[in-house]
């Protein structure tokens, strides 16, 4: 049967696609705490605390007025409705000491006057009560915002800012034959292939694709599980809907790019995102290149009619001045397998969230997450230059490892670091200011696009001026291979190299400041909820 | 009661499998899959019976121009084919890269000048993507990269990894290759079966012996070394079962290899059969009970 390497490989490509993905697979934690951090900076300053002085390199006229800025968003983000659901009120564990429940509507409210902290799991997990056990903003910040009176604004903006990474119904993928063969004998043949003794041929696909894009935590384990299951046959009707339909966490991530290089085609908008066919400028790395091959092999291809990030992330009449996104039918999506497709840019997510918030004059948080996820991923490197290889999982959860350091969490330079930051903070306000001063009827209106675009420019700038001293970060070609046959190891490349932190700080500062940044614009807009 | 039974034989069909969509799928690759049949009745090459598939499943699926559908179709069918070589290591890395560029590059003229595909349309004898109208080089090599006039040349350099790299990475995901068998990477579209019998038969009264027989043509367009899987899709129209839902399909697959024909026409016929006491080598059959559903259908018709 001429297809049947192609039938063999769609198969186990669907076992490891369709396998539950961990959720927060992605750098979570990298986004939510950037988020946190920035809103406890905020605090910092909207009650005045002295450590937090005037960087040398900010004029005393604009820092008066950041100043100000600051103190009129604080409030206004405080009365931001949550737009968190309800859950249940018990909890699998005790809340700050007290009992085992929490009041009714205690994060349902506005965010100041959120009762505790939110669990990265509050959105998911719909077993517990979602609250954060344990939750202290950390280091001075802890006295800033005190345990009795503390404020938690900062840990719900912080889960929407992660949330775009669980939006599975971003992306759905289906196997689509490339010829006069289907998919018929599937359920058939992965229970022989079981039988067969050959279910350690599921270890490395499954593998391959959870080391890309997810968190790889446990794939191989995953992987045995499907051997050893007694029962694989009910597992695998349960999966059977997924052959049409294949989505989860592991394919949100292909919105979440933009391409910086100048040979990138931008057929659709001034800059394209992911395109695997073309990743890195042209230069996908090994893993890359397999996961081309496997899913040419199988013809796995976007599913337009059930990819909500078609309609999302393709942006038209955005007010912003950028250039539309030159919109594709369902027909354009679906023309070739998804690695030759480009996606949409990540500075194209951002700019869906804003134009929702703008929309909903609730002015619920939620919306907030998209231009605060894309922020934080136009500070990754990988993520700039349009790649799912060349280190990029190592190199993301490395600094989610590091994000403790390079925050200088409990050290003495805390607070210079936070100077630091609101530094990038005066520059990526007075970014916006300018722009709203270009574009007069847009007074309140803030860039999103221009605003994702110019951080990511920086950090692909600094990532290539980096190359040129050090070859091998952070665009390496060997750490996504090795991630996912030696995690630790690909890991501990990027987080336990002697400058590791000096390295990514820049990026981190760039990040929370823009967030700050954004953050005071986003307050400006009118009409607000009163107090 | 009266039960109906349907069974099914077929080399490859795509299987109801999941709602909504997957519907839609399934209804687009029975378009298909007459295209392939009707461009195989024409006597056309293997390789446009597959074009011709993909161009009616894509046109199908929602892209509107035929004509780009067809360059696509062309486009796909190159990608899978250079997918499987190069998995089958029989393609090197920088290859394999230039000609899936190549591919690349020619969808996009074709999804940009709506001339260049409808003259695809018209002719593309050699398969380079190139039409003919403006190929001057009308006998490129399979695959080939080629310039816009249609003759191979030095293609533009790729970036690829060094084989040392590359190397290892492929070492990471070994069993790639395990699973992907060179001796079908350039097999044709094997034949689609004709059903010749089927029917219940109990040779000695022993219930194990019991069996439901299905007797097809043998495929045989197939490469040595190639083997070919028979599907058997059974649909059931009994509504009186509520525990059996009547859109319930069941899909089972041989391998050639397990045909239980051995007479006189052996090169030209298969025959299959889902035994009622077979429980332990087909654990599937055991699952669904098929077996047993089948003989008791059989036995209340």
């Amino acid at each position: 049967m001429r297809l049947i390497a192609r039938q063999l490989l769609s198969i186990l490509l669907i076992a490891l696609v369709i396998w539950p993905a961990g959720l927060h697979a992605h750098n979570y934690g990298y986004h939510d705490s950037m988020t946190d951090l920035s809103f406890q900076i905020m605090l910092a300053l909207a009650k005045g605390d002295p450590r937090f002085t005037r960087p040398a390199s900010v004029s005393p006229s604009d820092w008066a007025a950041f100043i100000s800025a600051v103190k009129a968003a604080v409030p206004r983000l405080q009365r931001m409705p949550s737009g968190l659901p309800v859950r249940t009120l018990v909890c699998v564990q005790a809340v700050d000491g007290g009992s085992n429940t929490v009041s009714p509507g205690w994060s349902t409210t506005s965010l100041g006057k959120v009762q505790h902290a939110v669990s990265s799991s509050y959105l998911s997990n719909s077993s517990d009560c979602g609250v954060g056990y344990g939750y202290a903003p950390g280091g001075v910040y802890d006295a800033i915002n005190p345990a009795a009176s503390r404020d938690f604004s900062g840990t719900v903006l912080g889960l929407w800012a992660g949330r775009p990474d669980d939006e599975v119904d971003d992306t759905h993928l289906e196997i689509r034959p490339s010829n006069a063969l289907g998919l018929g004998f599937l359920k058939d043949k992965i229970n022989d292939f079981i039988n067969m003794g050959l279910a350690a041929l599921l270890i490395p696909f499954v593998c391959l694709v959870e080391c890309i894009f997810g968190g790889c935590d446990g794939c191989d384990t995953d992987a045995k599980n499907l051997g050893d299951d007694a029962n694989v046959l009910d597992d695998i009707e349960e999966l059977i809907p997924g052959i049409g339909d294949i989505s989860g966490t592991d394919w949100t991530g292909v919105w979440h790019h933009i391409n910086l290089f100048p040979v990138a085609t931008n057929e659709f908008d001034n800059h394209q995102g992911l395109l695997t066919e073309a990743a890195f400028g042209g230069a996908p790395d090994p893993v890359e290149i397999l996961l081309m091959a496997i899913s040419d092999a199988t013809g796995l291809s976007v599913n337009p009619d059930d990819s909500q990030g078609v309609s999302r992330y393709q942006i038209t009449n955005g007010g912003d001045g950028h250039p539309d996104t030159l919109k594709r039918d369902d027909g354009d999506w679906l023309l070739t397998t998804w690695v030759h497709v480009p996606f949409e840019p990540v500075d194209n997510l951002g700019m869906f969230g804003w134009t929702e918030f703008k929309k909903d004059t609730t002015r619920t948080a939620k919306f907030l997450g998209w231009p605060l996820h894309a922020i934080g991923d136009a500070t990754v490197p990988m993520h700039v230059a349009a790649t799912s290889g060349w280190g990029h999982r190592p190199y993301e959860d490395a600094y989610d490892n590091l994000w403790p350091k390079l925050r200088h969490l409990g050290e003495p330079t805390e607070i210079r670091f936070a100077q630091q930051s609101l530094e990038a903070a005066v520059r990526w306000r007075k970014f916006v200011l300018d722009w709203r001063a270009a574009h007069p009827q847009s007074s309140t209106d803030t860039p999103v696009r221009d605003l994702v675009t110019a951080i990511a420019k920086r950090t692909f700038d600094r990532a290539m001026a980096n190359l040129a001293t050090t070859p091998d970060w952070p665009f390496n070609p060997l750490m996504s291979t090795s991630y996912v046959v030696a995690k630790d190891a690909a890991i501990s490349f990027y987080q336990n190299r002697p400058n590791a932190v000096a390295l990514g700080t820049p990026p981190a500062l760039d990040g929370i400041g823009a967030t700050i940044a954004f953050l005071i614009c986003a307050s400006e807009i009118e009409p607000w909820p009163g107090p | 009661m009266k039960a109906r039974l349907l069974a099914v034989p077929l080399a490859a069909s795509l299987v109801v499998l999941a709602p909504g969509l997957a519907r839609a799928q399934s209804t687009c690759d029975d378009v298909a899959q007459k295209a392939a049949d009707q461009a195989k009745a024409n006597g056309l090459s293997p390789l446009q019976v597959d074009r011709a598939y993909g161009a009616a499943l894509l046109q199908c699926k929602g892209v509107k121009d035929p004509s780009l559908a067809a360059v696509a179709a062309a486009v796909n069918l190159d990608y899978a084919r250079l997918a499987r070589l190069f998995l089958a290591n029989r393609l090197t890395t920088v290859a394999y890269l230039q000609r899936v560029q190549d591919r690349s590059a020619k969808l996009r003229i074709a999804r940009r000048d709506p001339a260049y595909r409808a003259a695809f349309v018209t002719g593309d004898t050699d398969g380079d993507l190139v039409p003919d109208d403006r190929d001057k080089c009308d006998d490129t090599p399979e695959l080939a990269p080629t310039g816009r006039d249609g003759c191979p040349g030095t293609p533009p350099p790729v970036r690829a990894p060094n084989d040392d790299v590359m190397a290892r990475a492929r070492r990471a995901f070994k069993n790639v290759a395990l699973v992907s068998n060179p001796a079908c990477a350039e097999a044709p579209v094997p034949d689609r079966p004709m059903p010749l019998h089927q029917g219940f038969l109990r040779p000695d009264g022993n219930i194990a012996h019991h069996f439901f027989g299905m007797a097809v043509s043998r495929v045989r367009n197939l490469p040595a070394g190639c083997p070919a899987f028979y599907q058997f899709n059974f649909r059931f129209s009994d509504r009186a079962d509520a525990t059996w839902p009547v859109s319930k399909l069941i899909q089972v697959t041989f391998a050639d290899k397990e045909t239980a024909d051995s007479g006189p026409t052996v090169d030209a016929r298969r025959i299959f059969k889902v035994f009622q006491a077979d429980t332990s080598q087909r654990p599937d059959l055991a699952l669904e009970r098929l077996a047993a559903r089948l003989i008791q259908r059989c036995l209340q018709a």
